[in-house]
């Protein structure tokens, strides 16, 4: 895919968020640079401490204190989203631009009935009037997979299963036909059949709505079956960036390339595991080297003492790391 | 070594304010297995399938409403709980939540010579030495002994917690998805250490996870529980290479596999997992089989085993008995 | 048909050790008030004497319970009237101050609690003393203030806006029952918002909010559409804390606007020498026996819409 020709949907340019903690600043992303194109998905692998939840919270704008976005650019529909006012960014949010969650349990408001929170996206954004909401959000109760969709409306969700709430929550989130959809770890919390169903509710949806995903998972698994192109985030960096298939057929980055080989495969029982010895550092230890140098098993003198750059290993496949500088 | 004869636990439920009876959830609805000493049986399900439970009930911290345990030849689901105390230096657990599972308030060294003291297991003066021996199996220094949980990360932690179990010497360890919190990075480095103290301490371990490819590197037998039920048990490697059951097979199918090539056809199941208190007439999966006949849905399927030495709960498979 | 039995027995188990409760209460009460008002226990050199025998004490508590049982208590004449006329008389006034003071108090102190909640330049610490000041100055001293500015408007004929010249006292007609409404309601409404304002605050971090935060939810629709419930959930359990504080300030109130409702007349009949003391103690038992069970049926009835009416299904 010549990705000079396709329209960027979303691009993002140095972000920086960083925690302040006793008015100490402390890396979450760390200046990492990304474009979505229109129609592509976009999968961010990275594990806890890595910065993808922060990434797809900077891009809605809800980072909350102590948490600062202290530097970058998002660029959708030629306007920085870093530059807008908060009414602006309510515009974008939930109508253009929406995301879902990982924890369905916990993102739907227990006290309020699901018929409810479904209209009252469609209410805030005035994509329809107090008349026809009701039949909008039954709508898309069935469109997501619901069955009985106008008894279901009224209910609770306590009343619904984990898969359920999931597709409910795709429901609230697509309800406006956004451009891009925003998808952080939305099947972690799932059973691995209802995971399933969720990944394909995403796809056709995707492709009924052209819409553009971003994805955050830490499963390989998931990533080979919903992702285009791929991102791989190590605390708050990106290691290394491409599509699916480079990422797949070549990984460069020590890093992308221990953690194929560390993951326990359904089809093939292996002696024993590569693992990665360590353990992902806490951002206050971070020193000022390359962050995965202490568990590295090609790590060499330099790493300690200097952060690579990204470079452009190959067309279109960047990498960090000094074994490629 | 232990062996688990029609295994059954109900809840009650009341409603939360007035305690009126809303009727019961049969969490484990007879379950049967053995497990041979060094041997590992991994115990996989979906939520609501009765595998956490079933662990908790082997080692006593629930009550069984029916049904045989037996350890070493000896029946012990129906004794006091005073006598059971002393055999619970040879069962023990590894939780999940690495975090919830240590009391934050006391130190390793203290969390670790407790289960030391409570069953006699060396000589007080011994137990710094002890302490220490336990921190190296588990790969922690013995510096770690005077820190505080909250010190350690998620992965550090469950090594501490496994160290915990394997302080009293136990021949029996059930493990809880002991990994699914932690960091894919981490997870290899815990199943690799519970797979080298399987060996170097001859233990058996009932592996309860939901990951299937976890489940697939660490067992020797493999059981797939729905509902309550066990659905197909038997050598893993028979089973993952080619699941009978439907429900196996869409367990198989379902989970995604790291791999651009394999491109799969996946069995999509027909509706969720119901609810607790719906559980299906006849065999438990028959409303979401792709396979369905009408004896299905009004009786029960035995097991039956079949030439490869796997059991399987299925109708499809009720006239291919052997041995 | 079990269903309704088991109902019905949750709702035995749940009622009945309330009943029971209430009328312990009720016969310690009726025991109290039995006491005679002029029985003494004086300590001299050691020595402890009483001015009334325990023979008299327990006669006069048993008379107190014979006359509430037969009636007598309520057709006592006290000033030209019977007990239970002057009873309801004062209750109707009472009520008055005691429903629009608990409405007023809502209608300033929610407000009030969503203005607080927003992060503004105010430090944290303005607002909490805020609240917290007239909750903890002696409520004597916060009312007492409130009439001395009553008088000074009246006296310097200052009108309020639209009304005229509001009287500071007396309770004849209906521009009386103003102020006493309006002090009634001043610590009511500060707890209710603190209550209000920590419920906002606690809810922005919940997940869901987040979530509605990531549809486009400004503000105010995530108060309205989704903080409501927790704000009156809320409220409503520190309804025993504020119906505690309204009936007790209720007798300072009245006494100090001289209102003459049931808590002057509680004082009243306590403290003055111009009723004949039996009459005095008949009706004293009376109103706090009226008082303690209008009180505690209030507290029951909030405690059970509070787990009935607002659907509060957390994880099922």
């Amino acid at each position: 895919m010549d990705r000079g020709d396709v329209m960027a949907i979303l691009e993002v340019k140095n972000l920086k968020t960083y925690f302040d903690i006793n008015n100490t600043l402390y890396p979450a992303v760390d200046d990492i640079s990304f474009s979505l194109e229109k129609g592509e998905t976009l999968a961010i692998i990275g594990e806890s401490g890595s910065g993808k939840s922060v990434t797809a919270l900077s891009i809605m704008g809800l980072v909350n204190e102590p948490g600062k976005i202290i530097q970058g650019e998002i660029i959708f529909e030629s306007k920085d989203l870093l530059q807008l006012k908060e009414r602006e960014l309510q515009n974008i949010r939930g109508n253009k631009i929406s995301m879902i969650y990982q924890d369905p349990m916990m993102t739907l408001n227990p006290f309020n009935k699901v018929g409810d929170q479904i209209e009252e996206a469609l209410l805030i954004h005035k994509k329809a009037d107090k008349k026809t909401s009701k039949k909008a959000a039954i709508g898309l109760i069935k469109a997501v997979g619901i069955s009985e969709a106008e008894n279901r409306y009224s209910h609770f969700p306590n009343q619904f299963s984990g898969g359920m709430r999931q597709r409910l929550m795709i429901a609230m989130a697509i309800a406006c036909n956004p451009q891009i959809l925003i998808a952080d770890e939305p099947t972690t919390a799932l059973d691995v059949t209802i995971q399933s169903e969720i990944l394909e509710l995403i796809k056709d949806l995707k492709h009924k709505n052209n819409m553009s995903i971003i994805l955050n998972t830490h499963d390989l698994g998931v990533v080979a079956e919903m992702a285009d192109s791929v991102i791989v985030m190590y605390c708050g960096k990106i290691m290394e960036k491409s599509s699916i298939k480079n990422i797949f057929d070549n990984p460069l980055n020590p890093y992308t390339i221990s953690l194929m080989n560390c993951i326990p495969r359904i089809d093939d029982r292996k002696k024993k595991l590569k693992s990665i010895e360590g353990y992902v550092p806490h951002p206050t230890d971070y020193g000022i080297g390359c962050r995965f140098f202490d568990r590295c098993d090609k790590v060499m003198e330099i790493c300690k003492l200097e952060m690579p750059e990204l470079i452009e290993k190959n067309p279109d496949h960047f990498v960090r790391c000094f074994l490629y500088t | 070594m232990i062996e688990v004869i029609n295994l059954k636990k109900e809840f009650h439920i009341k409603s939360p304010v007035l305690r009126v009876s809303q009727g019961s959830v049969k969490a484990v609805n007879g379950v049967n297995f053995r497990i041979e000493k060094g041997k590992t049986l991994g115990l996989v399900g979906e939520s609501g399938s009765g595998k956490s439970t079933t662990g908790r009930l082997l080692l006593r911290l629930l009550q069984p409403t029916e049904g045989k345990i037996i350890l070493e030849g000896r029946d012990i689901s129906s004794i006091g709980n005073k006598e059971f105390r002393h055999l619970r230096r040879d069962l023990q657990m590894v939780f999940q939540n690495p975090y919830s599972s240590l009391d934050s308030k006391m130190t390793i060294e203290d969390i670790l010579i407790q289960p030391l003291q409570l069953h006699n297991i060396v000589h007080p003066l011994q137990y710094k030495e002890e302490v220490n021996r336990l921190l190296d199996m588990v790969g922690l220094s013995k510096k770690d002994g005077n820190k505080f949980p909250h010190e350690f990360s998620g992965g550090q932690r469950q090594r501490i917690g496994i160290a915990r179990a394997l302080s009293t010497r136990p021949k029996f360890v059930v493990m809880d998805e002991p990994v699914s919190s932690l960091d894919v990075s981490v997870q290899s480095q815990i199943l690799n250490l519970v797979i080298d103290l399987q060996e170097e301490l001859d233990l058996s371990y009932l592996f309860i996870a939901h990951d299937l490819s976890v489940i697939r590197h660490v067992s020797d037998y493999v059981a797939v529980m729905y509902l309550g039920k066990i659905v197909e048990q038997g050598k893993a490697d028979r089973i993952f290479d080619s699941p009978k059951h439907p429900y196996t097979q869409a367990l198989m199918s379902a989970s995604p596999v790291p791999d651009l090539n394999k491109k799969k056809d996946r069995i999509r199941l027909k509706g969720e997992i119901p609810g607790a208190l719906n559980i299906p007439t006849g065999c438990t999966f028959h409303d979401r089989c792709d396979f369905r006949m009408d004896i299905c849905d009004k009786i029960e399927p035995e097991a039956t085993y079949l030439y490869d030495n796997r059991e399987i709960s299925c109708h499809l498979y009720n006239g291919e008995e052997t041995i | 048909m079990r269903k309704n039995k088991e109902v019905f027995k949750g709702l035995q188990r749940l009622i009945i050790p309330q009943i029971v409760m209430l009328i312990f209460i009720l016969i310690l009460v009726v025991v109290l008030t039995g006491i005679p008002q002029n029985f003494n226990i004086s300590s001299y050199n050691g020595v402890t004497t009483s001015n009334m025998t325990f023979g008299e004490v327990k006669a006069s508590i048993l008379n107190n319970f014979k006359i509430l049982f037969n009636g007598e208590a309520f057709s006592t004449m006290i000033q030209g009237e019977t007990a239970w006329e002057l009873l309801i008389r004062t209750s109707k006034k009472s009520m008055t101050i005691l429903l629009f003071g608990t409405l007023l108090s809502l209608l300033i102190g929610i407000p009030k609690g969503i203005l607080d909640s927003r992060k503004s330049n105010t430090s944290g610490t303005v607002k909490l003393l805020q609240s917290l000041i007239p909750l903890s100055l002696p409520d004597v001293f916060t009312i007492g203030l409130m009439q001395f500015l009553a008088m000074y408007l009246y006296t310097n004929s200052i009108k309020i806006f639209g009304i005229g010249l509001l009287p500071f006292m007396g309770d004849e007609t209906i521009y009386h029952s103003i102020y006493p409404i309006m002090a009634i309601s001043i610590l009511p409404a500060a707890y209710i918002s603190r209550i209000t304002a920590q419920t906002i605050e606690e809810g922005f971090s919940k997940p869901y909010i987040l979530a509605a935060r990531g549809k486009g939810c400004s503000r105010r629709d995530i108060i309205i559409n989704h903080l409501f419930k927790s704000i009156l959930f809320n409220i409503l359990s520190g309804f025993t804390m504020i119906i505690g504080i309204i009936f007790s300030s209720l007798i300072i109130i009245e006494r100090l606007f001289s209102f003459r409702g049931l808590g002057f007349y509680l004082l009243y009949f306590y403290t003055t020498d111009l009723i004949d003391p039996y009459e005095a103690g008949v009706g004293f038992t009376l109103f706090i026996v009226s008082l303690a069970i209008v009180y505690y049926s209030i507290l029951v009835i909030v405690n059970v819409l509070k787990d009935t009416v607002i659907p509060m299904k957390e994880n099922g």
